[in-house]
């Protein structure tokens, strides 16, 4: 597993074995991805908070490294429907809490 | 032409200027309050301050009649989200991004995005002109 994160104290917390292969900077650098040795990678996960990053980490990924499985998180809501276009296999926190917020108010209703 | 730019600082205001000057209609979206206020004064352009990346504001902006998108902003990423919004749900035919990384050019050109590096102009302008000296 290799991490790579702007915030070197975010690497940090890292379990101590991981932390030689990570790579402190950019994801929308080309060069970060390649010392991160993406070639190599089986699974990429793109969880930054910004959307835009994970939408071009995924692509790179895909596209660049042909990366089996690529799996990116987005945050806006609106946004989900161009990763969709785009295929890339995309996980939205804000729609699922959303959702359990509605189950529980619709169980909450019932009772 | 309908031309949407997305992006500020001195390359927005000069790129509006001179579509404006070409008799392009152009409309400027910038995240950043102040070079709004500063571009609408001096110019007759239409500027929309917010966040050019996202489709809602792509729409307001006239995303759906725009014939060409710029994309100039700092972070490449958010220059390629635009390109794609613009392309696949705007089904804007011309998009035009910069990259920062010249390494990226490549990368967005596998992703169908047309781009343009700054860095490697500069380089080989520099370079030619230290060939003749």
């Amino acid at each position: 597993m290799a991490g790579v994160d702007r915030d070197q104290t975010a690497l940090r917390r890292l379990p101590v074995t991981y932390q030689d292969s990570s790579v402190h900077g950019d994801a929308a650098e080309a060069a970060v991805l390649r010392a991160a040795g993406m070639e190599r990678a089986d699974l990429v996960i793109a969880a930054t908070a910004d959307d835009n990053t994970n939408l071009m980490v995924g692509q790179v990924a895909r596209a660049t490294y042909g990366v089996a499985h690529v799996l990116v998180r987005v945050s806006d809501p609106a946004q989900e429907k161009i990763f969709r276009r785009i295929g890339l296999e995309s996980i939205c926190p804000t729609t699922n809490i959303g959702d359990l917020f509605f189950a529980a108010a619709v169980r909450e209703n019932e009772t | 032409m309908n031309i949407l730019i997305v992006g500020g600082g001195n390359l927005a205001y000069f790129l509006c200027r001179t579509l404006q000057a070409k008799k392009h209609r152009v409309t400027l979206i910038d995240r950043d309050y102040g070079d709004c206020e500063w571009i609408e004064q001096r110019l007759s352009v239409t500027v929309l301050h917010g966040d050019g990346t996202s489709a809602a504001m792509l729409e307001e902006g006239g995303g759906y009649q725009a014939d060409a998108v710029i994309a100039i902003m700092p972070g490449d990423q958010d220059n390629l989200a635009t390109c794609q919004l613009a392309r696949l749900q705007f089904n804007v035919q011309r998009t035009v991004a910069v990259v920062n990384d010249p390494d990226n050019e490549a990368v967005f050109r596998e992703l169908g995005v047309r781009a343009l590096a700054m860095t490697p102009l500069l380089i080989e302008a520099v370079e030619q002109r230290a060939a003749k000296a």
